[in-house]
């Protein structure tokens, strides 16, 4: 995966490439604005990012099929809004990603397509990471 | 500039390259951004022990990618992650 950023885009789009070492080849999978933080599923199939949504002047943690472009926007509370700044992880067998924002952790799952808060907020936990699949 | 570090308890440090963002492709080769010449970054594949350097693709190859009204400004590139990297 690749992110080609423009010199001086005053909107901040990036563009999301992928580049296959086999065939040495490029294609382009779709176009963001600004996106950091980024984690590629093992495989490379989904790629999940913190990316910030100028209309709204706020950041969103997005998923991108990088076959088909934007998938799902995650990790939103009660009110709709974006965990501030999450650290995340895929699991092993990239079914789900850990996520910790505020020292409370969450759990989305792929196959659902739903998000749980999985612990009560952890004065001083900053980042969840797997050990195995469970 | 980064280097690696290779032996036992890696107390062998070789220099490599100006470059960010490095990354393996396998036990024996790696990845990183270059910046060529001090004014072009491309992406280059080298293999540990060999001074080589393989070109793997520039800014202009991902601009070539773009629809022709989005090719009006040049391209960086930000951030490579190869798949299978993450999680692991």
């Amino acid at each position: 995966m690749v992110i080609g950023q423009p010199y001086r885009d005053t909107k901040e789009i990036v563009h999301i490439f992928e580049y296959d070492i086999v065939s040495d080849s490029i294609r382009l999978v779709t176009d963001s604005e600004t996106i950091d933080a980024v984690d590629l599923s093992p495989g490379g199939a989904i790629l999940a990012g913190r990316n910030y949504d100028s209309d709204v002047n706020r950041w969103n943690y997005q998923l991108f099929d990088m076959c088909e472009g934007l998938l799902d926007t995650v990790f939103l509370n009660e009110n709709g809004i974006a965990l501030y700044n999450p650290n995340s992880d895929w699991s092993p067998d990239g079914k789900a990603i850990l996520a910790i924002d505020q020292g409370i952790m969450y759990l989305y799952d792929l196959e659902s397509g739903r998000d749980y808060r999985v612990q009560f907020p952890q004065p001083g936990c900053y980042e969840a990471i797997w050990v195995n699949p469970d | 500039m980064f280097w690696i570090r290779t032996g036992e308890n890696y107390q062998t440090k070789t220099n490599q390259d100006f470059g960010q963002a490095p990354f393996w492709i396998n036990d024996d080769t790696f990845g990183y951004v270059r910046l060529e010449g001090g004014t072009r970054w491309e992406v280059v594949f080298a293999t540990l022990g060999q001074d080589s350097r393989e070109t793997a693709f520039e800014p202009s190859d991902l601009e070539a990618q773009l629809p022709e009204e989005q090719r009006l400004t040049r391209l960086s590139i930000a951030l490579v992650e190869p798949a299978g990297s993450s999680g692991e």
